[in-house]
Parts: C-alpha cells; structure tokens; sequence
C-alpha cells in the first residue's frame, strides 16, 4: 500500500534550513534519517517556504487570492514522503524517527487510495 | 509534575484496579466486562465521596458497586438470548449467576479478596493470544492504561490498538483460557513469556526521557511477578536487569541536555537505591539456582554498576557473560551486545564477524546494530564505512540527543582533512 507522509515543520525548521551551523545540523538529521527509509520511499519533494505559498479560493462567482499557506497554525507543510509499505503500521515506524517529528514539529500518515480502473 | 500524594493515590488506584478487574474476570471469565463494571464503578466513586465521604474501607465499596454491574451485565446478556430456542442454556445461566450474586455477597472485604493479578499475567501471556498483543493487553487489564497511551509507546495507531485488545479479549472468552496458574512443568516456558511481555513494555521509548515510554509500567508488573511468585529466579533477573538501566536513566543526559553513553557517565549520577535494590533482587535469584537468560544480562549491568565502586568497567567479565548469553541464549540482542564487547576487549574485527552472521533483513530499522557496527569500524580503522554506519544509526534514532551524539561521532570525511 501506499502511504503519504505530510511533513509539518516548525518556523524554527524553516529559519535553519539556510542558517549556516543550525542547517548542518538541519540537513545532517535529514540525510541519516532518508538513509534508513530510501527503500520504501517511492516519492516525495522538499517544499520551499510557507511565505512563497499562494491559496486560491473561488467562491459565489468571487476569487480570492491569498498569501500564504491556507492554515494559519504553527506548523506548515515543508514537504512530503510517498512510502511503499506492506502494512500502515510500517509507516507509523518510519514516522516514528523522522526529523520533523523528534524536533518540535509532527508528520501526519494517509493511506493512498486506489483509483478505480476506468 | 508528580507529587508524592499523586503518586501515592494513583499507585493505590492501580493497585485497586488491577486486583479488581483479576478477580472479577477470574470469576466472570469476560475481561471486557470486569473492565467495564471497574471503571463504572470508579467513576461512580469520584462522583460520590466528595459528598458523602471517602469510605472506610474504599476498596471493599469499589468491589460491592463493581459486582453489582458485573451481574447487571451478565442479567442483560442472558435476558438477550433469551429468544433463543436453547432454554436450558439459559436457566443454567441464571442459576450460575444467582450463584456467583451469592458467593460474592461472601467476600466483603478486601483481605478475602483473593489476588487473582498473577493468574491474569498468565492469561494475558498466553500460548493462544497472539504475541504482539500480550503486552498491551498486560498494560490496559491489569494497569487500566488506555489504547492511546499503548498506542503511542508500541508505534501504533490507537485505534488499531483498540481493536487488537477488543479482539484479545474475546478470544480469551471464545477459547476459554483458564484463570489460573500453569501447572510446575509448564511454569518456566509460560513465565517465560509473561517476562517477555514484561520486558517489551520496559523497552518502549528507552532512548527518550521519563514519561514517553512505558518503563516504571514494567518495573511495577516485575515487581508483581517477584511478589506474588517469589521463587522464579527469572522473575527476580528481571526485574533486577531492569532497575539495573533505570538507575542510570538520569546519567545519560548532561546539564546541557546532550546524551552521555553508559561509558561516560558520571557514577554519581546514577540512582544508588535502585542499584542496591536491583543487587538484592539479582542475590536472591542466584540463590534458586536455575539460571536463565534475564539473570545474565542482569549481572551484565551489574557489572558495569561495579564501575561505582572500582572506578574501571570489567570488559572481560561483560565479554564473558555475553559469549554464554549469545550462546545458551541466542537473540538479536545478544549477539549484538556481544560484539560491542568484542570491541572493548581489543577484537573489533571478530565483533565485526558477529554482526556479520546476523541476517540483513533484521537489522534493517535495529539502531543498537548500526551504533555498535559504526563503533567496531571506527575502532578497526574502517573510517569511511564507520561513518555511514554512524549516519545509519543517527537516522534511526527518536530522541534528538542521541542523534545529535551519533552525528558527532563520525570520522572526518578522508581527503579533507
């Protein structure tokens, strides 16, 4: 099964991504920790800064355009890990050691659900 | 955080409930239903005594209110199948429990309360129950702990956890598994896998501080175990092995927060009275002479608590118990726990073959393996291997500390320095 991981990072997070010894050691939790799960990753990507995010909404023939994420809470999405799992509990362990989760932040699991063939 | 008035009044709920929910569900045969009628009947109680007053004997009131809602229980499910065309079933029933309603009028007090705790222990640690359940079900029958909290410390969503208990449990009435000790020939292998439960609970969140995981849980059922059944020599191994790490609990984090290894500590730190208590437990078990695997690694940690009073950890001595617990007793923790002490003995590459009989596909996600395996190639002068064992084991790490520690460790990057 596949099982998305939604990676909620702290402003804490996000300011050592780019901020020179707290991104060493930022970048070096991330590097073990993709290190132990590359094999049931089949997908994921880094997102840039919940700043540079845009939320759309159109409603009653009325759009509006907002910046930011479409959350106003403490943790934002940074990015996010498809794992290939056999069972959602296996996710829940690769969740379990993840950088975002051990340093203030949290990770949220969906099981993917299968389109039906058409 | 925890008083001792606290601690003092949720040890005394514990120690109700547990002894509640194992009597009742002796008799009734139906966890969930001894579960139900106990937590009635506290809820019940707080919302009473702070009118009429804490009884004088609170335990004999818990009891009455509890056995009441156990027959209620029962009435209600023998009233439901009373459609059914199996009549006899039925006034059996009903005799059984006017019965049971007469027998338990008989046993006001709790000083006739027979503790049933052990006989729950073995019921919940059966052959027949599944083994990635017993120690949930150990923790939510006998501590009343909930499907979250199990949840959260055994890396499974709660309601999954939830519906692993609830299936425990009704296996255990389907299949009739008996309330009751095992018979002496079978005691050691049953014990055997009640420690088992006991000490998977212990290992939940070790890494991380006081509060995350489930260890005092551990320590307190060891505690029953060595109580009620105080001739199991392994009952009191361990027990004592885990008071052994508990005592060093507070050592493996300095001032600043960072990880310290067993190695490192600061001898002072470390809890003196769980020592001296774990020692005691350790002589007692030596003195049944039936050895086993829980009071090896037991006098293992005994050994390092030595370093207290001689100032040098005995590697020799670690080495040597490890080599008869690997083999009398072979595990994924022995055989690892005997490599790293091949290391501190001088024999990195022979630690280094150990780690190498053990399958792949096991170690995978096993983060004691990539720290001991990154320590035996920093110590052979396998410096650029060392460092990807080390980064293995930092990214299988939970508590940020022991991350941060392992990351520290690696070798500089050959050809930049």
């Amino acid at each position: 099964m596949k099982v998305m991981m939604l990676i909620l990072e702290t402003p804490d997070d996000f300011a050592s991504r780019d901020d020179g010894p707290a991104a060493q050691e930022y970048w070096d939790a991330w590097n073990s920790y993709m290190k132990t799960i590359d094999d049931k990753v089949v997908g994921g990507a880094v997102l840039e800064l919940p700043e540079r995010a845009a939320t759309i909404r159109v409603a009653n023939g009325e759009r509006q355009i907002q910046d930011g994420p479409w959350a106003d809470s403490k943790e934002a999405l940074g990015g996010y890990i498809m794992f290939e799992v056999d069972r959602f509990e296996d996710a829940v362990e690769l969740a379990s050691t993840c950088p975002s989760a051990t340093r203030g932040g949290a990770v949220e699991l969906r099981p993917i659900r299968p389109m039906p063939p058409k | 955080m925890t008083t001792p008035e606290h601690r003092a009044a949720s040890q005394a709920a514990r120690e109700s409930y547990g002894r509640l929910v194992a009597w009742l569900a002796s008799r009734c045969g139906d966890i969930p239903l001894a579960e139900d009628a106990v937590a009635d009947a506290l809820e019940a109680a707080l919302r009473q005594w702070p009118e009429s007053g804490v009884p004088a004997n609170p335990e004999a009131w818990l009891l009455t209110a509890a056995r009441r809602r156990v027959i209620d229980g029962q009435r209600r499910r023998a009233t439901r199948r009373a459609g059914e065309p199996v009549l006899t079933q039925q006034a059996d029933e009903v005799a059984a429990l006017r019965r049971e309603a007469q027998e338990a009028a008989a046993v006001p007090f709790r000083e006739h309360l027979p503790d049933r705790r052990l006989e729950l222990l073995f019921v919940c640690a059966h052959p027949a129950i599944p083994a990635d359940v017993r120690t949930p079900l150990m923790l939510q029958t006998v501590l009343g702990l909930n499907a979250e909290r199990i949840g959260s410390a055994l890396l499974v969503k709660p309601a999954t956890m939830g519906q692993r208990l609830v299936r425990a449990k009704k296996r255990v009435r389907e299949a009739g598994i008996p309330f009751e000790r095992p018979a002496p020939e079978e005691l050691p292998e049953r014990l055997g896998y009640v420690l088992d439960a006991i000490y998977a609970a212990y290992g939940t969140g070790w890494e991380m501080g006081e509060g995350t995981g489930l260890a005092w849980e551990a320590i307190w059922l060891a505690r029953l175990v060595v109580a009620l059944l105080p001739d199991a020599a392994e009952g009191l191994g361990l027990y004592a092995l885990m008071l052994h790490c508990e005592a060093r609990r507070g050592a493996r984090r300095d001032e600043t927060g960072a990880f310290v290894p067993l190695e490192a500590q600061a001898t002072t730190a470390w809890d003196h009275e769980l020592i001296l208590e774990a020692e005691k437990a350790l002589w007692l078990a030596s003195k049944r002479r039936t050895p086993g695997p829980y009071q090896l690694e037991a006098s293992i940690q005994s050994i390092h608590a030595h370093r207290a009073r001689s100032g040098v950890t005995d590697w020799a001595g670690v080495e040597r118990l490890y080599a008869v617990l690997a083999r009398e007793y072979p595990s994924l923790g022995a055989t690892v726990g005997w490599a790293a002490s091949r290391g501190r003995v001088g024999q990195p590459r022979e630690g280094l073959a150990l780690l190498a009989s053990i399958p792949a596909a096991r170690v995978a996600r096993h983060q004691p393996y990539w720290a001991v395996r990154a320590f035996l190639l920093g110590a052979a002068g396998e410096l650029a291997e060392a460092r990807g064992a080390y980064e293995r084991a930092a990214g299988l790490a939970t508590d940020e500390a022991v991350r941060r520690w392992l990351l520290a460790q690696r070798p500089a990057e050959s050809g930049e320095g």
